[in-house]
């Protein structure tokens, strides 16, 4: 069975299309091409795609990958090529390439995300990021638990005029989209995307 | 708006949408027929509506109309446009509908009425047609609830009494005659066309059902569009009949859409691929009301759901009657995705099904059900009423002993079946053989359910039963007059919306505006 892996960028039409919704367009984009797409045995069919991480609703992303699994050979241009012409718009391929069967899945690969967002006062925000940056802790509760997410912090920094965050992003932890504007308590973060997953 | 539940709903821009120049970039000289159509409930619910669909690719593709459209807002979006000053705007290029030419409802549930006015509202446009004049939108409405129009008669300028396909370009070319006109020139020219119900100019008995003499030329959809979000009827639908050769003497639907008319079978086919290659969907419904009533269309549906497994696409078929039900040929359908099987035997004794000839045995029901467990089915679902027409204590005892026998059965076929007993309230529907019946009062329609909630209690039975309230409300507006106008706008003043919600319905309204306004009930 072939892999492929895409990257493609989820644009302002589609950022209030949540994660599940996000899963049923690519089925449905990839039913309206003719590529040899694999399914799941079983009781329940599905076609055999594996996607990253979920973006919160409300926000676009440069950096989004899903793989496909092809029951036979196909090239990845052609793939994309056909993809291209059945997705709707605010989906846009940026790279495609064949993967060995060897590297592991998005979710098992990605550990750290990086978002950007626009502060509409970059002074006010550098300053707030130093207390941020010296705090031991910083608690946020999670359903019915408190949790500490000063750890998942990696880097935070006004690069450009625009705040740029790094934080944990994997199977073990994820820094939440409304976590990242809670922790400016004065500068309201705007037009908040992810721009790189690692 | 990332505040308000599911902002999916209000985005637009889906796959195979249709955005001409927006309603709102057409210049004032542009003679473009501005259309929105709507259906007064959710984005989820409306989209879900066959004849909406048509209808929106029929007006598109002419060139001289933009047809667009609107779904009623969930109260918190409401609160959020009112307190951004928004009137309600259309889906496609966000134009206040205000500002449009014509706006139509479908009406296919009477408990969605008070947000036709709610819609209107939150437009800015007057509830009352006397109230509104050229510079508001002409307010249309079609659909099943147009078989008795008189309790909206005072808020929608003109219905549509039949199928639309045709009426629709009628409207809009009698629309463009009349531009510069006056309403009531406008109003008086619809009523002449023929099928079309104009509460200022004409009587309701004088207007015909209009009728499409052969759905095969109809020009149905074969790029619907494609929701983002999860609607209730997630999947490309074809209609393969219109009307219904059987006589059940309580059906809305089949007592009023005669003449019973079949799509040919090379149509079925060419809309089933070209549907699901346009649309990508995982499933393909056939629609009609009585499915087992099209010759020859299980194995059309054999062939398709052969032909369709390649990409994984189930066809579903619902209204199959259980007589027709074998097991091979459900094993066939169902390749892909298990659905479940639905019977309606109505009543509970062959007495009453006999009395409201709803033609099946109970040796019919049994055997059906048996097959369909045998078949892989674990869960069998039943229609039943109460309140039916002569209806006794031995009728529902009926319900529970047909209930428990069909469990037996299918516990011996498949150890893992279950059922579920569905329990709807009778009313009558005018144009019916049993429309000048009486509907059973609210009090009876508790004990009666209280009776079966007590009697069917097994763990295979799954019981459900629509709201006493809700169907009592149901009665009232679907057997209601120009007098019951009053007591939906009342209610709605109470702040009534997304009364067929169950969070949303809120009976001490009802009382209240009833009380107030008549001294039925």
């Amino acid at each position: 069975m072939q892999r492929i892996r895409i990257k493609y960028k989820k644009g302002a039409e589609l950022r209030f299309i949540g994660h599940l919704d996000l899963v049923r367009l690519w089925e449905r984009a990839i039913r309206r091409t003719e590529l040899p797409i694999a399914y799941t045995e079983g009781f329940n069919v599905r076609q055999r795609l594996s996607f990253g991480p979920p973006l919160s609703l409300g926000l676009t992303s440069e950096c989004e990958y899903i793989d496909l699994h092809f029951e036979r050979w196909t090239s990845p241009e052609t793939a994309a090529k056909e993809l291209c012409r059945a997705l709707p718009k605010g989906i846009d391929i940026s790279e495609v390439k064949g993967l060995f069967s060897a590297i592991p899945s998005i979710a098992d690969a990605v550990k750290s995300a990086v978002y950007q967002a626009e502060a509409d006062d970059a002074e006010a925000a550098l300053e707030e990021i130093k207390t941020i940056l010296a705090s031991k802790e910083i608690i946020v509760q999670r359903k019915d638990k408190k949790k500490d997410i000063r750890p998942m912090i990696k880097e935070l920094a006004v690069k450009d005029g625009k705040v740029s965050i790094m934080v944990e992003c994997s199977n073990s932890g994820s820094l939440k989209a409304g976590e990242i504007r809670g922790l400016f308590k004065r500068t309201a973060l705007k037009d908040l995307k992810r721009v790189l997953l690692y | 708006m990332p505040c308000v539940t599911k902002p999916g709903r209000y985005i637009g821009n889906e796959l195979n949408s249709i955005h001409k120049v927006g309603a709102n970039g057409c210049s004032p000289l542009s003679k473009k027929i501005k259309v929105c159509l709507s259906y007064p409930d959710t984005y989820e619910i409306g989209m879900s509506n066959l004849g909406l669909s048509i209808l929106y690719h029929i007006l598109n593709k002419r060139g001289d109309v933009v047809c667009e459209r609107v779904f009623a807002p969930w109260p918190d979006m409401d609160e959020k446009m009112k307190e951004k000053n928004m009137p309600l705007f259309s889906l496609e290029s966000w134009t206040p509908l205000k500002d449009f030419d014509i706006w139509g409802f479908s009406l296919e549930n009477e408990l969605t009425y008070t947000n036709v006015l709610y819609m209107l509202k939150s437009a800015g446009i007057p509830f009352h047609r006397k109230d509104r004049d050229e510079k508001h939108p002409l307010i249309i409405a079609g659909g099943a609830c147009t078989n008795n129009p008189l309790p909206v008669s005072d808020f929608i300028d003109a219905f549509v009494i039949g199928d639309g396909e045709e009426v629709i370009l009628e409207i809009v070319d009698v629309f463009t005659g009349c531009r510069g006109g006056t309403r009531s020139a406008l109003l008086k020219k619809l009523s002449h066309i023929e099928g079309v119900y104009v509460p200022d100019h004409n009587e309701l008995k004088s207007v015909n059902r209009r009728i499409v003499e052969d759905i095969n030329t109809i020009d149905y959809p074969t790029k619907p569009i494609v929701p983002y979000i999860e609607i209730v009827h997630d999947r490309a639908v074809v209609e393969i009949m219109r009307g219904c050769p059987r006589r059940c003497r309580f059906c809305l639907a089949g007592n009023t859409t005669k003449p019973v008319r079949l799509l040919k079978k090379e149509n079925i086919l060419r809309l089933a691929r070209e549907l699901i290659k346009n649309t990508g969907l995982e499933e393909l419904s056939f629609m009609s009301l009585s499915s087992s009533d099209y010759p020859g269309l299980l194995e059309i549906a054999g062939g398709l759901g052969r032909e369709f497994f390649k990409k994984r696409v189930s066809l579903s078929l619902p209204s199959l009657r259980p007589d027709t039900f074998k097991t091979g040929i459900a094993k066939e359908i169902q390749s892909v995705r298990k659905s479940g099987v639905t019977l309606a035997p109505e009543a509970g004794t062959q007495r009453l099904r006999d009395l409201i000839c709803k033609d099946l045995t109970e040796e019919q029901i049994i055997s059906s059900t048996r097959n369909a467990f045998a078949g892989g089915a674990n869960n069998v679902k039943l229609y039943f009423m109460i309140g039916l027409p002569t209806e006794t204590e031995e009728d529902l005892k009926g319900i529970v002993e047909l209930a428990y026998k069909i469990i037996k059965e299918g516990k011996q076929a498949n150890p893992r079946a279950k059922i579920t007993v569905n329990v709807s309230t009778f009313v009558p529907k005018k144009n019916t053989p049993l429309g000048d019946g009486k509907m059973i009062g609210l009090e009876e329609i508790r004990k009666k359910q209280a009776y079966l909630k007590q009697n069917l209690r097994h763990r295979g039975i799954d019981l459900k039963w629509h709201d006493p309230e809700m169907s009592a409300v149901e009665g009232l507006l679907s057997r209601g007059d120009e007098s019951t106008g009053k007591i939906i706008e009342h209610v709605c003043e109470l702040g009534a919306k997304f009364d067929n919600w169950s969070e949303h319905f809120d009976y001490s309204r009802w009382e209240k505006a009833i009380a107030e306004n008549t001294d039925k009930i």
